[in-house]
């Protein structure tokens, strides 16, 4: 059928990103372990940088795991996918609007997360919901 | 929405992999359309229908409040 604009696939990556990803995340993970398990010193400057990296490596995995497609990907995973990524967004904003007023009621700063913590929260949240919704289909 | 894709499955002596392999999903989505956890695109019912030489309302029927 012709003009199908609206009823294509999204867009996924393919199965093999998945191990990709876990490769990616234990790459930016394991030279951390390292470092700390050989007490190696790095200066101020250079933990930031090599905290950053990993970080952002860490997050890409993640992103690519998230981005996988299953080996049977179909109309109803792409469903559950969309009401798992729901999940998340609902989540995120529910935490932004109740943070500052637990901070103000407990002045507690222990719920404060970045916001490269709170994109990591959302990515494994939406992991875990998905996989969850997919096994109890 | 009702359907009665498990009795028409018995009809043909199809099993739940065989006619999601027809239609071209997953097993399990095949399962949850049955048990009526999820209901199917145009283009999956369409694709259903055909398997049974059926009319699309033959299979899916819509209940109060649908």
């Amino acid at each position: 059928m012709e003009n199908e604009k609206f009823n294509k696939q999204p867009k996924l990556l393919g199965v093999k990103f998945k191990k990709i990803g876990i490769g990616v995340i234990l790459l930016s993970i394991l030279p951390g372990l390292i470092i700390k398990s050989m007490h190696i010193l790095l200066m101020q400057s250079q933990r930031e940088l090599f905290k950053s990296l990993s970080y952002s490596g860490f997050l890409i995995g993640l992103l690519f795991i998230v981005l996988s497609r299953d080996k049977e990907e179909d109309e109803l995973t792409i469903y559950l996918r969309l009401t798992a990524m729901l999940d998340m967004f609902v989540f995120a904003v529910i935490y932004v609007i109740i943070k500052p007023l637990i901070v103000l009621m407990f002045q507690t700063t222990f719920i404060d997360i970045t916001g490269q913590q709170l994109v990591t929260l959302m990515l494994v949240g939406y992991l875990v919901s998905y996989y969850l919704k997919k096994y109890n289909r | 929405m009702k359907n009665t894709i498990k009795v028409e499955r018995a009809k043909l002596n199809l099993t739940q992999q065989q006619l999601a392999d027809k239609v071209g999903v997953s097993r399990q989505t095949i399962n949850s359309i049955e048990a009526e956890r999820y209901i199917p695109s145009t283009s999956l019912a369409i694709k259903i229908s055909n398997v049974f030489d059926t009319s699309v309302n033959e299979i899916f029927t819509l209940e109060e409040g649908d």
